[in-house]
């Protein structure tokens, strides 16, 4: 039987179940807290589940795979290395974030070094960057679904994730939580099945083994150069500082239950998604040793090719699976750019003495549904705009996610709070120049950065009386 | 109470059931033509390409046949029925109709059908959850508002600007039937409050009667005791003369103190008769001033008085009015008194007339203001918050502003207290 009638099954199984799973929106008796972040009553398995779907994106999916099959290990050392190392960050930041009962990280930076300017400014960053996350999504599932569908890749392919996002968005946390149960195991199921049909004459152990060492491949043999050590190396640390200081993260912990709960998401997740990289790696090495793909091809349509070495069933559950990687991590970046620009850049009617019961609660989460709904038009145009490729538009939102988030964080109390709002715009500007205008790789951009940041803390310390330089962070 | 299935949520899943049903109809029913015509034209292929085989007699080998059948025809399994029978060559042929080619060509012709049909599938959900949102959330306001006001709350509903006529018509009934409902509740409490006063009023007046005439009588027995113990033995020579001279006089103060009160008491319950006339009020200040400026000077409160128009001339009893401000100023600054040290103490009073003909009079203090917990009993004879008081000045300054036929309004923040008396301008008398 022809692939598309899988393919169109599938898909059309996909959006049933998730229309049947995540519907409920609207709801009368619906908060501020309720809709961002579930009543931060979700329970362990859960938030589990969002934090891994959240994690496997497009571009920890598609981006890497293309780049393991390019590079070799060296793409694993880089990248999984680093988002490994940033998930080993966030224990560290359970206990400081939910003390502020917050519901987003702007305002915990707000409230924790008490200047709004700073939470309008970083909440701008975020709605920035997180459309730039946004296009990597939407182009994605474009580019897949057309494949999929053999229809060419343009608005009615990318139509699809539109109306998917918004309707699983629309519902807030909740919704998103539910569908990214549903998206996670998608995932897991796609990639297991992808790594276990992968071998042309069946699973074996040895032969897997050998595919691991990439035995007989002639970039075993090839020593690596000082500057891509180090070029991986900077790429590890600033995903890593990415990883570890990006909101996305940040909000789950928050909405967890208890503390408990989030520890427990957090010593569950390296498993699932030590897993996912494991099936991943493997399929992809077995691809670079048995199936080679023709010439430069975009990286999405390029990966679905591999797809197609896999048995039917086990090639679309492959196909579904990063179609669920996209919808899973668009729809919480959605929600969470709609969420700084109505909550934290214009929070008109967050004021509960400024409307009667729940009316104004309800006309702003109406207002809310409206910014979802223009942040995911604006990524949707900008989705088949020329802008740069995955790799390039994630490595622009980690560098920015560090830069706002590492030193607030992680090291509050190197933190001159009078001072965090000019350091911060002071980073972000020589961050935008440094890489926009004057073309230096993001990653190094970013450690130089870091480091202007750091002296700028030090020099105020040094210089400011500590009465007015009001150092640390507010208990 | 039992919660069931909201409307919004049935709602929400009967436009969704309809929304899918009506997809799956019609890419069913576009599926399943494609199909029969499909099916059509591969009959009529197969029987034309038959008749011209078989009415020339020609020999077509079976793999030119299959092609000029195209992928809906295969040959027969043998034991399966076949739809074409024919003979090439003096060879029969059995064919059959290849259903699952036939489908599969389908969906491939049909794919772009199928994504509108996802599309639309999805756009007519979100349409369906919006179009419950619309349709029930004003029913869901109502319910609010009715358990508001169940719970004793008053309410009223906004109506958004885009709400559909019947909407509007619903609200609009709604919050009048909450202002009539709470103006309702308000007389019920007036006439609850004159009944209360009714019966108190008796009680006072009988009791006072039974008090007062032994207090005249024991006021008139400490007298006359004085008299006699001075006559025995002068106090300045004697000192127990003297000391029982000065306990005499703390039984004395003790009784006019308690006739003070008794009397209070009966000129609360029978008020003395009102004489209305026409009072300047700017005639008040200087004795504001006069009376006021010492107890505020006591107190450590700056007394100011104002007034923003000039011969302001009311029609009032002006003996009552002196006793309404001297009331609403002692308890100002009794206000004042819990007030922290930090924030400046002022007792303001302000006479003036509004543009609506009638003349107003005020009393304000910068204290902590009143708790919104006693606000409703403020007025309420022998209410008080302090040890020593009676309970009886603001209820006096209310029935005193009735018999004059003004009106009393109170005004209080964390800034402070103002009361205000309006009451009506001397038609005849100047005002500026």
């Amino acid at each position: 039987m022809s692939p598309l009638i899988y393919y169109l099954a599938a898909f059309g199984a996909y959006t049933v179940s998730i229309i049947l799973i995540t519907g409920q929106s609207f709801g009368w008796n619906e908060t501020k807290k309720s809709f961002y972040l579930g009543g931060r009553r979700i329970s362990m398995l859960p938030s589990t589940a969002t934090f891994c779907a959240t994690w496997i994106s497009p571009l920890s999916f598609v981006g890497y795979s293309m780049w393991l099959y390019r590079d070799g290990y060296i793409a694993f050392l880089a990248s999984v290395n680093g988002w490994l190392l940033g998930l080993l960050f966030f224990p560290f930041i359970v206990r400081r974030l939910r003390e502020k009962y917050v519901l987003s990280l702007p305002e915990w930076l707000w409230r924790t070094y008490g200047d709004v300017r700073v939470r309008k400014l970083v909440a701008l960053t975020m709605i920035f960057l997180y459309i730039l996350y946004l296009v990597i999504q939407f182009r994605a599932f474009g580019i897949t679904v057309s494949y999929m569908l053999d229809i060419p890749a343009g608005f009615a392919a990318t139509s699809l994730i539109y109306l998917f996002v918004l309707y699983t968005t629309f519902g807030g946390y909740p919704s998103v939580v539910r569908s990214d149960v549903l998206n996670l195991f998608l995932i897991i199921i796609g990639v297991s099945v992808a790594a276990y049909f992968a071998l042309p004459g069946g699973f074996e152990p040895k032969e897997a083994f050998d595919v691991i060492l990439m035995k007989g491949s002639p970039e075993t043999a090839r020593k690596l150069t000082f500057a891509e050590i180090f070029s991986a190396f900077a790429i590890m640390l600033s995903w890593g500082l990415g990883v570890a200081g990006n909101p996305q993260y940040a909000i789950r912990i928050i909405a967890c239950r208890t503390k408990r709960d989030a520890y427990g998401m957090l010593s569950v997740s390296p498993f699932i998604v030590g897993w996912f990289y494991l099936c991943v790696t493997f399929f992809v090495l077995v691809c670079k040793a048995k199936y080679p793909l023709p010439g430069s091809m975009e990286e999405t349509l390029a990966f679905a090719r591999l797809g197609q070495f896999l048995p039917d069933v086990a090639g679309t559950f492959l196909l579904i699976s990063v179609i669920a990687a996209a919808v899973s991590t668009a729809n919480s970046q959605l929600l969470l750019a709609a969420c700084s620009l109505c909550y934290d850049l214009f929070p008109s009617g967050t004021n509960a003495s400024s409307g009667e019961g729940p009316f104004e609660e309800d006309r702003f989460l109406l207002l809310n549904r409206a910014a979802i709904t223009a942040i995911a038009s604006i990524a949707l145009v900008l989705s088949h705009a020329n802008l740069p490729d995955y790799l390039m538009l994630g490595r622009i939102s980690w560098t920015l996610v560090a830069i706002c988030f590492f030193y607030p964080l992680f090291l509050p109390k190197m933190v001159v709070k009078n001072m965090l709002f000019y350091v911060l715009s002071v980073a972000l500007l020589l961050q935008s120049v440094l890489v926009f205008i004057i073309g230096i790789s993001p990653e190094y951009a970013m450690l130089a950065v870091l480091l202007l940041e750091a002296v700028l803390f030090k020099f105020n310390r040094y210089f400011m009386p500590e009465g007015a330089a009001g150092l640390g962070y507010n208990k | 109470m039992t919660k069931g299935l909201s409307l919004e949520t049935i709602m929400k899943w009967i436009f969704m059931g309809l929304a899918l049903s009506m997809v799956s109809l019609t890419l069913g029913a576009r599926l399943h033509q494609s199909y029969i015509e499909k099916k059509n034209y591969a009959l009529e292929s197969a029987q034309e390409l038959k008749f011209s085989i078989e009415e020339h007699g020609l020999y077509v080998p079976d793999d030119i046949i299959l092609g000029r059948l195209g992928v809906s025809w295969r040959m027969a399994r043998p034991g399966e029925d076949a739809k074409l029978s024919l003979r090439s060559g003096g060879k029969d042929l059995k064919l059959t109709l290849d259903k699952k080619q036939i489908i599969t060509s389908i969906i491939e012709e049909e794919r772009y059908l199928l994504l509108v049909g996802l599309l639309g599938l999805i756009a007519a959900v979100e349409l369906a959850v919006l179009i419950s949102y619309v349709l029930t959330r004003p029913l869901a306001r109502l319910a609010w508002g009715c358990r508001k006001i169940a719970g004793d709350a008053a309410v009223t509903l906004p109506c958004g600007a885009l709400a559909p006529y019947e909407i509007r018509e619903l609200t609009d009934s709604f919050n009048d039937m909450a202002k009539q409902i709470k103006r309702w509740k308000d007389v019920q409490m007036q006439i609850s409050r004159m009944d209360r006063l009714a019966a108190l009023g008796e009680m006072i007046s009988g009791l006072s009667h039974e008090i007062r005439n032994p207090l005249a009588s024991m006021r008139i027995q400490t007298d006359l005791l004085r008299l006699e113990v001075e006559a025995m033995a002068p106090c300045a020579e004697n000192s127990a003369a003297k000391d029982a001279c000065e306990i005499i006089g703390i039984i004395e103060k003790e009784l006019d103190r308690l006739n003070g009160i008794v009397s209070q008491l009966l000129s609360f319950v029978r008020p003395k008769q009102v004489m209305i006339t026409s009072v300047l009020l700017d005639e008040l200040l200087p004795w504001c001033r006069s009376m006021l400026g010492p107890q505020a000077e006591k107190h450590g409160i700056r007394l100011v008085t104002r007034q923003t128009s000039d011969r302001v001339t009311v029609m009032a009893d002006k003996e009552m009015l002196q006793q309404l401000i001297m009331n609403l100023s002692l308890n100002a600054i009794q206000a004042m008194e819990s007030s922290p040290r930090s924030r400046e103490r002022v007792l303001t009073v302000t006479i003036g007339a509004e543009d609506d003909g009638r003349g107003f009079l005020s009393v304000a203090d910068s204290g902590p203001g009143i708790p919104e917990e006693i606000r409703h009993r403020i007025f309420d004879p022998f209410f008080t918050t302090r040890k020593e008081g009676t309970g009886l000045g603001l209820s006096t300054v209310q029935r005193i502003v009735e018999g004059l036929g003004g009106s009393l309004s109170m005004d209080t923040s964390d800034e402070g207290t103002v009361f205000t008396v309006f009451l009506a301008l001397d038609s005849d008398g100047p005002r500026a």
